[in-house]
């Protein structure tokens, strides 16, 4: 009986872990914050803090699952297969020139890198940490699950909270870096229909070109791409489908709450968690800077002027970030369409987001 | 300067510029792709 009721013994630090569990099962449900991500992971670390919880430890199965699906990079792997299978690139095929916004828009990245260095952390944790700009979660997890695995729930929850507050972040950046007559450019939504071979053949070349210039990137852009040529060769539909839908979901599930039985006390309740959450914040707000920055520049050059807007979208967070600038166009003029641009660079930025991530991991290593 | 400040400024340096370099094959291979469609759909 006295065994049974040791546990009410529970440190302060454990207590404060339920807490922030509790909080990010509130944020999924109340405030529809990344949901499918936050409540798996706040419930993870709520069972990962109870007093010698049998979830975590040598049989514990949620360390079994980090030890088969995180410690070796499968479910981030996994997960991009989904990914891939659900975006639908066509808008970047018909404005390729969108690429570049979504390479511009990975800028908050490599700054980051710099910030935290300069702030004290190792440059592994640094690379960590600047991946959080990468407004990817796979990517993020992949690249700290390598680098520097003590902090994988700051990081995660940091990734995924600010995909979440994407409209938050954005706006007033957007609003700030640009004028009215800047948002009120037009753009031409005349497309012209993307053969279905073009589509079907994008994803090899970009594997390969990806795969011959970083090897490490064939890992995450090769999964992301083999999921899209499964979507796009019109043959495999029902596992576009499973990637879609099955796969994806329970890879999601167990990534969630694997990466909340990471968040143990002695590992979140720190000032690093609390610098990681700021610095994963600087990231989003200079990714968009610096695709709001690039599009002006790319401006100065063009006859054609493009809405600097879309600049901001070319960070990986999709749809949200494209939908951002697509309202923020309509705002100051109801007939300004900028979905179709800002799509583009929105896809064209998952994927240079991967490719950021892949590229400093390739410098590192 | 410590040491992961000067690795973290020197993948700066590399890395945001190959990711544009990239990013402009990848616009290339579209282009072509693209190109040899309607030079197709012309032939057609």
């Amino acid at each position: 009986m006295q065994q049974l009721f040791s546990n009410f013994a529970i440190p302060i630090g454990n207590l404060v872990m339920f807490a922030i569990g509790g909080i990010l099962i509130y944020l999924a449900i109340k405030k529809d914050y990344e949901p499918m991500l936050l409540l798996p992971i706040g419930f993870g670390a709520i069972l990962t803090n109870i007093p010698g919880s049998s979830a975590i430890g040598e049989h514990g199965v949620l360390t079994i699952l980090y030890e088969a699906g995180i410690a070796n990079e499968l479910f981030p792997a996994l997960i991009f297969i989904g990914i891939g299978a659900m975006i639908d690139f066509t808008p970047l095929l018909q404005k390729p020139i969108m690429f570049f916004y979504g390479a511009a828009a990975q800028l908050g990245i490599f700054l980051t890198i710099i910030v935290a260095a300069i702030l004290g952390f190792d440059i592994r944790e640094a690379i960590s940490i600047g991946i959080i700009g990468t407004a990817d979660g796979p990517t993020s997890i992949y690249v700290a699950s390598r680098l520097a695995p003590q902090m994988l729930g700051p990081i995660s929850v940091a990734a995924y909270s600010y995909m979440a507050l994407v409209p938050v972040v954005q706006r007033p950046i957007i609003r700030l870096m640009t004028t009215k007559d800047e948002r009120r450019i037009r753009m031409d939504n005349r497309t012209e229909k993307v053969p279905k071979y073009v589509k079907i053949l994008f994803p090899i070349f970009v594997t390969i070109l990806a795969g011959i210039v970083a090897p490490v990137s064939v890992a995450l852009i090769g999964m992301l791409m083999f999921g899209n040529l499964i979507r796009e060769c019109g043959v495999l539909n029902k596992l576009s489908n499973a990637a879609q839908n099955e796969l994806s979901n329970l890879i999601t599930l167990f990534l969630g709450i694997t990466i909340g039985s990471t968040m143990t006390a002695q590992a979140f309740l720190n000032t690093r968690t609390l610098l990681i959450l700021v610095m994963g914040l600087v990231a989003f707000i200079l990714d968009t800077m610096g695709g709001i920055a690039f599009a002006k520049i790319f401006n100065l050059f063009r006859k054609q002027k493009i809405n600097p807007m879309i600049g901001a979208a070319g960070i990986s967070a999709f749809p949200m970030s494209a939908r951002v600038v697509h309202k923020l166009g309509l705002e100051e003029d109801p007939n300004n369409f900028l979905i179709m641009y800002a799509t583009g660079a929105n896809v064209a930025g998952q994927i240079g987001s991967v490719l950021a991530g892949s590229i400093v991991l390739a410098l590192f290593i | 300067m410590s040491e992961a400040v000067s690795k973290s400024l020197a993948i700066f340096a590399e890395g945001y510029p190959t990711t544009f370099l990239i990013t402009v094959a990848f616009f290339i291979m579209i282009k072509l792709l693209v190109w040899t469609s309607s030079r197709k759909k012309k032939t057609d």
